[in-house]
């Protein structure tokens, strides 16, 4: 075979081989491993965070949805919203996903929901006559109720103690000046009794 | 006099106990220094550095096409299938679910339930129905070996020829 030959065989194979690689393979898109665990006050919120990143070699925009609960008779389902909910990782690049949990004060201490939340990477195939893949992350997010802290006086309390000890080191000192000892042995109150005695002319 | 001056000698111990006491209990709250420590040098410096378990997700392929199909007929899942590769350094789940069937005719649609999946190459009866809901497939994908989900597709009877489209998505959950 003849190097003009030899060189359009090439060229087809490199080609083929280039459009084989380029059929429908999505980009690497990853996340840190493990569930996010909720344990939120009644009336209160949480929040917690996760890191999503570009494994690949091409950008990835991403969209995120909230976890979706089954119901609970007589409770209320926690509202749960998450940041960003969408955005563009560069290839190895990482962002980092903010979820946050209101706990209704109406509900129960000890309930458990639990859910997946989607981080999606978007696509803009189309497929008439067939279907499009689109892949993604998911995270499992569980959520506890708990009775809400006991209230904490912090600073306050010690503020309060020691007044109180002040004024009763305050009183003490002057309880003992006012009742101080004179000649006698005895402390002697701070008024006396004087008794007057008056002459009076009578006429006789 | 002098039982006098006691008193006031002893209310002035009282006081500094006191206030020597509060002292201590509001920096010990507090975390205020108590000492000053002196100044030392580390023999030894050691460093740790903490690699976080993390997983990945490429599809492929990320279309498919079950050719034409007719009404009360489905598809066998041969060629059918999606790769899931894991790129990480831990293990994943494969999570799946989907939308309806829609037409190049908007108004005709047929359900999300006519797509089934499965683990292996197998029969369509022997699928699971697809659903909205996002459901595990109990497929893992690893770093060591990518998951695999095949994929059928039945039309129900007396559907509507037209071009019809649907999305699936796979999620990995870690």
């Amino acid at each position: 075979m003849g190097i003009k030959n030899k060189a359009i065989v090439t060229i087809s194979s490199v080609l083929l081989f280039t459009i084989l690689v380029a059929v429908s393979h999505s980009q690497n898109l990853g996340q840190g491993a493990g569930a996010l665990v909720f344990n939120v006050s009644l009336g209160g919120t949480q929040t917690l965070s996760y890191s999503i990143f570009d494994g690949g070699g091409a950008p990835i925009s991403y969209t995120v949805s909230p976890p979706q609960y089954n119901p609970i008779k007589n409770e209320t389902t926690p509202t749960v919203t998450v940041s960003p909910t969408s955005g563009v990782l560069q290839p190895s690049q990482s962002a980092t996903v903010y979820v946050t949990v209101r706990m209704p004060a109406t509900n129960k201490a000890g309930i458990r929901w639990d859910g997946i939340m989607q981080v999606l990477a978007a696509t803009n195939a189309s497929n008439p006559g067939g279907a499009v893949i689109q892949g993604g992350l998911g995270k499992e997010v569980i959520i506890y109720s708990k009775l809400p802290p006991a209230p904490n006086y912090g600073p306050l309390l010690y503020v309060i103690i020691g007044i109180a000890i002040a004024a009763c080191i305050v009183g003490g000192v002057l309880y003992a000046f006012k009742f101080r000892k004179g000649p006698g042995g005895k402390g002697k109150p701070k008024y006396k009794y004087v008794t007057v005695k008056k002459r009076v002319r009578v006429k006789a | 006099m002098y039982a006098n001056s006691s008193k006031l000698l002893g209310g002035a111990i009282v006081a500094t106990a006191a206030i020597v006491t509060f002292s201590i209990l509001f920096m010990v709250q507090f975390g205020l220094p108590l000492a000053f420590a002196a100044n030392q040098i580390a023999p030894n410096v050691i460093l740790t550095v903490n690699v976080p378990t993390v997983c990945e997700v490429s599809l492929s392929p990320t279309t498919l096409n079950f050719g034409t199909v007719i009404p009360s007929q489905n598809t066998i899942y041969t060629n059918q299938n999606v790769i899931d590769t894991n790129n990480g350094n831990g293990g994943a789940t494969i999570w799946v679910y989907g939308g309806n069937w829609i037409g190049a005719n908007t108004a005709l649609t047929f359900g999300v339930a006519n797509t089934t999946w499965a683990t292996s190459n197998t029969a369509y009866g022997s699928g699971h129905a697809l659903t909205q809901i996002s459901t595990s497939t109990g497929v893992s994908a690893t770093p060591q070996a990518p998951g695999t989900v095949w994929w059928g597709l039945g039309i129900p009877a007396g559907q509507t020829a037209n071009v019809y489209s649907q999305n699936i998505i796979i999620t990995n959950v870690c």
